[in-house]
């Protein structure tokens, strides 16, 4: 199956990326596809590179090491990026700044959308 | 495209207008997605029924009204609108609250609703 994921919160205060980020890990261990995770509203924090939890796991690190291990479309909410500061100089290798309509042709594209966050 | 191949999508409003962003970001959501052919709903549960109630004045807290874009999303191609009966029962609420008049559902119409629908996306 091709499953799309949508993740609305930022790390380190809900668990949701993470949840986000275990559901990526699930569905390609069993063989399904990502067509493209789009972060969304605080979502957007997913991609700063400058996100340092001392002695924790580092939620950016591992999207990053996802993203390259697959090679997977990575795209945070052009909108909710200026809102909160977050640019391309900011952001993650393997995360791309991008509209509101990068998340409708990931849903045209895929069996299932799957929402973290909320 | 036609109406048949384009997917369904279902923007679930959960939270109240004000006090948390997810409603308004379910609104730009639902604005944004119709100008990608795709066939959108929009669904009011829980305290999300308050998105849509006449009066609201939230100009000391300078953000921007949420329920007055809803009776205009029909332009912006959004046609389908449900809210829970449950949702409104339980605040006290009716339709004669609300600024505009969704289709009233069950709780087993509104799984029924989340089964056809290729992505359901709560905000």
């Amino acid at each position: 199956m091709r499953f799309s994921i949508l993740v609305l919160e930022s790390p380190y205060q809900r668990q949701a990326a993470d949840s986000a980020y275990r559901f990526a890990r699930a569905v390609l261990e069993k063989g399904h596809q990502i067509r493209g995770i789009f972060f969304y509203m605080n979502g957007v924090h997913n991609a700063n590179k400058y996100q340092k939890p001392p002695g924790e796991r580092n939620l950016g690190t591992l999207w990053t090491q996802l993203q390259q291990e697959h090679n997977l479309d990575f795209v945070a909410c052009i909108a909710a990026s200026t809102w909160r500061g977050m640019n391309e100089d900011l952001a993650l290798p393997g995360f791309r700044i991008a509209g509101l309509g990068q998340l409708a042709l990931m849903i045209q594209e895929s069996d299932r959308l799957v929402t973290f966050g909320g | 495209m036609s109406a048949e191949a384009m997917k369904k999508v279902l923007v679930v409003m959960r939270h109240a207008p004000y006090g948390t962003f997810y409603a308004f970001e379910g609104l730009q959501t639902l604005l944004i997605m119709g100008a990608y052919e795709l066939d959108l709903g929009v669904a009011f549960v829980d305290d999300g029924v308050y998105v849509i109630t006449r009066n609201q004045n939230p100009k000391a807290l300078q953000v921007k009204q949420v329920a007055q874009t809803f009776p205009a999303l029909p332009d912006f191609e959004v046609h389908r609108f449900y809210v829970l009966e449950d949702s409104l029962k339980e605040r006290g609420l009716t339709l004669d609250d609300l600024v505009i008049q969704p289709q009233v559902i069950d709780r087993a119409a509104l799984a029924a609703l989340f089964e056809e629908h290729a992505a359901v996306l709560p905000f």
